[in-house]
């Protein structure tokens, strides 16, 4: 119930931006962080495989993400949304507001690594129409790692690697880590071995990560310079769960925030062929990367 | 009772102790050399000189660890890293103490690392092959690579996905060759390749797309850069006796324009010519029957069977070969291609054959020692102009063929008879084909058509006169000649409208065809300086022409996963002969129906069934119709009687398909049956002399083969070998009359391929085939005969550094003909490489041994043939490779 009020007042809101937009008054929004510049020497890139609907293998798809280091901190994200944000800040460009129907981007966080905090920054819905992009940002302890190391060795790479098992986020996962790099790091929010993590999937083998360079850089990243980001604290399961009702409403939604899905572009689309998919489209994105009930 | 209990009790007491005993417990602090606190260093333990760690700790802010060991050896080995120190390592004694670890500074710097991605990976209908994971030191060229992928099958330069051809290979996605892909594959160097892609259910014409369902297989590659400029190149010379080798092949590979050029020549045993074989004609909406066709051969020299074993041990060549192609592409998606090829190559085949024919009335032996030249002449070229887009599709193809053959043939026959053939065949055909599509509100409207015209002129010599019981009633004389001229023009025409239909697509066509055939023959014997000429059975003037009207329909039907493909056409067939001023076919008038039909179910995403079935109702060509004598080699003479020769039949199929790129395992199977029944059997009568005469008897005759196929294929990726497993079987049975008894001919034939590669190390590979085979033949009068053979073959490269190669080849072959002892071939080569000029000298040894010739059996019909052939001597050849 609490739930569905929240959502309501994200759709009154939303309403609330387009009559402000329609006057031509732009609005800053508030709460905004002030930017901050991390400057990092080391990137690590992982080529991630992943299935959005574990009932379709055709659903496989694939990206690489960077993993960027320095001696204190490190940061995870795709490469893509780097790129992107590098020339947003570079052009100082404002990204338009978009109508995505579908399911929300699932790459767009950067987890930041520091201390023994795992900090995650996470674009919960996308944009709206209104050109705002609520980013919710929660933490959590290094510890929740209870890796099991076992005795299985391999060499990937050239590397020394050993087994280590964790289960995490609801799925069983394997890492192979080597301790010849002595960076206790990994993708996503994976962390805590005595060496880096080189590949990385859970058993069912939805979700891998498999590290493919190592390279030097000198790379400053800018953080919190995006006028139309709206930082909300949460937590993990607050994040999951709103997106999720989010995607499951999505069409309603939208409509009531005033998007038109009757425009005809074709002779199959048609206000109810469109309502079906999109409705099919997010009952198939049942695999996320943590599962929660 | 009571003893009980108290042992229980001491268990417990010993059991504490001991646990208690193991509780170590090592902790410390980390600091530098100045006393600060490390944080973020790993502290791990492993037991000495093992490899895995036991357990760890992670320093904390304060440079405070504790691990607790949970082993019970003696010692333990402490390491401790950070990126930022010196790795220190301590071998303690195990039990609970306190360190405090001195870090030494020393920037650990991490090595740039660069991990070949995933060797297989499927996106989609794509799979994808990185070369790098399938690349050893010594692989040149793609072929190479593409040849060891496994679900790939490679025979003859012909690409097989999953047991079926590919139907387009491309690279960045254009196509270039239009299937003469032969020329790119042997050409293309590897390492400008970074994917060998496989695009499942690919159908390449755009406006087809959502309505024509593909189960065929396209191939792409995928280039490192955008636009590559390329070259392979070789230069080499040899004897003994003189051999040469030389090839320079540039290509440039863009976004819009792609080109290769290629000269070669050789006389040292490389077919070149090959890549020049289109593999598949393309673009054709429906019905691959857009490329020139050849002209029947009437008349040959008597040849000897060719080993079945790599051309290039036996292959006595001198070849010549230019191909010119490219391709543009324009504004507003329109294609230009041209290519032009020319090639000569003069062949010389020696050999001996025995014939043991199995008669109704007893065995005749028959020797043949044979010493044939061959030269070939072979011009194509042609224009292609084809738009493929969303909503149209619109593809010309202008292409002239000319080859023209003269060959020499000496042959020693049962030891005391020369005989000495003169042929000449020449085949000229132009060729024109179209189609055309667009869509005309919902519905596709399709057009193709071809027009063909051609000229087989072909003459044979034969010195002394043979068949002279057939042909000069028993009286020896000179020289039979035998002269030939035949022509034909072909149109084939039709108009189809494709239309989805909820889950179906379905097209009704309307198709007429015309074929106009000419066959003109005669036979002159010459004795005495003096032509003698036969009467009008041995003169042939013959015209034939075939039209067809028809109407069909074809519906293909996919919903989730099912997938159908069904197709019924109804054509009326109109056949006329005129020989020698008689109309033996007057409009005579005949339907035909061949229904198919096939079903496929994706039983999940890696594996797939398949069942077909069709009945085909067919005539064949009216080119055997003639019922004048025709010379066709030194020893057979054949005539048929001008009638339409029909036959009818079923096929059917059941195919599995499995495919799991992630553990890189692919296998197919496949059995297949076609019973067909015709209304003739060709029926050869052989004389004492072992010469036959060949006619048609108006007889029955059945035709029955069962088939069996499986692949395997997996790539272990640790050692980075793909191991494949090939196996076939057929067994059938077959109608044949000779001597005047009708007999039936059972025949069962088998074989397996094991092939394993390895690419693990960068000093050494290995490759190594295992065929196994054989066959059995039934015949009539309870003779049959038994063929088996193994062949092997061995290849390892060694790398010493950078500069050095030796590579052996082994192949080992062994049959079961009595007398012949297995045969061992032995290829060495070394290739020194010189890094400033990206270039390779190689020194090859062919031969090493100096076997001579190659024995085999080959069973036929009614008869067992035991052949010998002459292989290349020993040669030495040196030469330089080049790429760039």
């Amino acid at each position: 119930m609490l739930i569905r009020k929240h959502i309501i007042s994200i759709l009154f809101e939303r309403l609330f931006f387009q009559l402000l937009l329609f006057s031509g008054i732009l609005v800053s929004v508030a709460d905004a962080q002030q930017p901050d510049t991390l400057n990092f020497n080391q990137q690590i890139i992982y080529h991630v495989t992943y299935q959005t609907d574990s009932n379709d293998e055709q659903s496989r798809n694939e990206l690489d993400m960077e993993l960027l280091l320095n001696d204190e901190t490190s940061m995870f994200q795709s490469i893509s949304k780097g790129r992107r944000d590098s020339i947003y800040h570079a052009e100082k460009r404002v990204r338009m507001p978009t109508l995505l129907m579908g399911p929300v981007n699932k790459f767009s966080y950067q987890i930041i690594k520091n201390g023994t905090l795992i900090k995650t920054y996470d674009s919960a819905f996308g944009m709206n129409l209104q050109g705002v992009d609520q980013i919710y940002y929660y933490e959590e302890p290094m510890n929740i790692f209870k890796w099991q190391i076992k005795a299985d060795t391999t060499r990937i790479a050239g590397m020394l690697c050993q087994r280590a098992d964790v289960r995490f986020g609801g799925r069983d996962w394997v890492a192979w880590f080597t301790a010849e790099i002595p960076i206790s790091d990994g993708p996503y929010k994976f962390c805590g071995l005595p060496g880096l993590i080189v590949s990385l999937a859970d058993v069912k083998n939805y979700w891998r990560f498999d590290l493919t360079h190592i390279r030097k850089v000198e790379k400053d990243v800018i953080l919190n310079f995006q006028s139309w980001y709206e930082y909300v604290p949460a937590t993990k399961e607050q994040l999951f769960r709103e997106r999720r009702m989010f995607q499951n409403n999505l069409v309603a939604m939208q409509e009531a925030a005033g998007a038109d899905l009757s425009v005809r572009t074709s002779k199959e689309h048609t206000h109810e062929n469109v309502k079906k998919n999109v409705t099919k489209r997010m009952a198939n994105d049942n695999n996320w990367i943590e599962l929660y009930p | 009772m009571r003893i009980h209990h108290l042992t229980l009790f001491a268990i417990f007491l010993f059991a504490c102790t001991t646990l208690r005993a193991q509780q170590v417990v090592v902790s410390g602090r980390v600091i530098d050399s100045v006393g600060n606190p490390v944080a973020k260093a790993s502290i791990t333990y492993r037991e000495s000189k093992s490899p895995a760690i036991l357990g760890y700790a992670i320093s904390k802010p304060d440079g405070s660890y504790q691990l607790v060991i949970m082993t019970v050896g003696d010692s333990i080995e402490l390491t401790i890293s950070h990126l930022s120190y010196k790795k220190v390592q301590r071998l303690l004694p195990n039990r609970t103490a306190e360190y405090n670890i001195e870090l030494e500074a020393g920037n650990t710097e991490l090595d740039e690392v660069i991990l070949s991605p995933l060797p297989i990976r499927k996106r989609g209908d794509t799979i994808s092959y990185a070369v790098n994971a399938f690349a050893a030191k010594g692989d040149l060229v793609i072929g190479e690579i593409i040849r060891k992928l496994p679900g790939i099958e490679m025979v003859d330069g012909r690409i097989f996905y999953q047991g079926k051809p590919i139907q387009k290979y491309m690279v960045n996605n254009l196509d270039l060759m239009e299937g003469r892909y032969g020329m790119i594959n042997e050409n293309l160097r590897a390492d400008a390749v970074i994917d060998v892609q496989v695009v499942e259910n690919d159908q390449p014409i755009k406006v087809l797309d959502s309505l024509v369902i593909s189960d065929r297989a396209s191939l792409n590659l995928k280039l490192k850069k955008a636009v590559t400029i390329t070259a392979t190149g070789r230069a080499g010379v040899g004897g003994n006796p003189v051999i040469w080798t030389a090839n320079f092949t540039p290509m440039v590979f863009g976004k819009t324009f792609q080109s290769l050029i290629s000269l070669q020549t050789n006389n040292s045993g490389e077919d070149a010519s090959r890549n020049l074989q289109p593999f598949y004609t393309g673009g054709h909406l429906f019905r691959p029957s857009g490329e020139n066709t050849n002209g029947p051969s009437f008349l040959s020299v008597r040849n000897v069977a060719s080993p079945g074993f790599e051309e290039s041990k036996w292959l006595d060549n001198r070849l010549f070969l230019v191909t010119a192609n490219a391709l543009q592409k324009l504004s507003g998606g329109l294609e230009v291609k041209g290519n032009v090829s020319y090639y000569n190559d003069l062949r010389h085949r020696r050999g001996f054959t025995a014939t043991d024919m199995f008669l109704p009335g007893g065995q005749i032996l028959l020797t043949e020692r044979v010493d044939n030249r061959y030269g070939i002449d072979d011009l194509t070229g042609g224009i292609l102009v084809e738009k493929n887009e969303e909503q149209v599709y619109l593809r010309n193809k202008l292409n002239y063929h000319k080859r023209w053959n003269r060959d020499i043939g000496t042959l020693l026959l049962n030891r005391a008879e020369d005989v000495r053939q003169e042929r000449r065949h020449d085949d000229y055909s132009l060729l024109n084909s179209f189609s055309m599509a667009r869509f005309i509100g919902n519905q596709l409207v399709t057009i193709q058509s071809v027009i063909e015209y051609g000229e087989t002129p072909q003459y044979l010599s034969v010195e002394p006169g043979q068949l002279i019981a057939a042909l000069n009633a028993g009286v020896p004389y000179q020289r039979m000649r035998q002269r030939i001229d035949y022509r034909q023009l072909r149109t084939e025409n039709e108009l189809s409208f494709v239309r989805r239909i909820g889950w179906w697509s379905i097209t009704p066509s309307i198709l007429a065809n015309y074929q106009w055939n000419r066959l003109a023959s005669g036979i002159t014997l010459t004795d005495n300086a003096e032509d003698i000429h036969l009467g009008m059975g041995y003169i042939n003037d013959m015209v034939t022409w075939r039209s067809e009207m028809g109407a069909g329909i074809r519906f293909n039907y996919k919903r989730g996963d099912w997938t159908m493909y069904g197709s019924l056409p109804l054509s009326l067939h109109v056949f006329n002969v005129r020989q020698q001023g008689l109309r033996p076919l007057h409009n005579a008038a005949r339907g035909t129906l061949n229904p198919t039909t096939s079903v496929h179910y994706r039983l999940d995403v890696r594996q797939e069934l398949s069942a077909g079935m069709a009945y085909t109702q067919e005539f064949e060509e009216m080119d055997n119709l003639y019922n004048a004598y025709i010379i066709g080699s030194y020893r057979s003479i054949q005539r048929y009687s001008a009638r339409l020769l029909g036959s009818r039949g079923i096929r059917s199929g059941l195919s599995y398909r499995y495919g799991n790129t992630r553990k890189g395992v692919f296998a197919d199977a496949s059995y297949s049956y076609s019973n067909r029944l015709q209304d003739y059997l060709f029926e050869a009568s052989v004389d004492s002399l072992g010469q036959s005469e060949v006619r048609i008897a108006d007889r029955n005759g059945r035709n029955i083969i069962h088939g069996l196929s499986a692949n395997y294929g997996v790539f272990f990726p640790s050692i980075k070998t793909v191991a494949k497993l090939r196996t076939d079987a057929r067994m059938g049975q077959i109608d044949y009359q000779l001597n005047g008894v009708m007999a039936a001919r059972r025949h069962q034939s088998w074989q397996g391929t094991l092939e394993l590669t390895n690419s693990m190390w960068d000093y050494l590979g290995l490759s190594y085939r295992w065929t196994q085979g054989g066959s059995i033949t039934h015949l009539a009068g309870g003779m049959s005969n038994i063929v088996k053979y193994q062949h092997h073959f061995l290849q390892i490269d060694s790398h010493i550094g950078d500069r050095h190669s030796f590579s052996a080849e082994n192949a080992y072959y062994r049959n079961n003909i009595e007398g012949v002892s297995a045969q061992y071939f032995l290829d060495c080569s070394y290739s020194y490489h010189v890094v400033k000029w990206n270039t390779d000298v190689v020194l090859e040894a062919r031969n090493v041994l100096g076997n001579d010739r190659y024995t085999q059996q080959v069973s036929s019909d009614y008869q067992l043939v035991e052949t010998y052939f002459e292989m290349r001597p020993r040669q030495f050849l040196i030469s330089t490779r080049f790429r760039f």
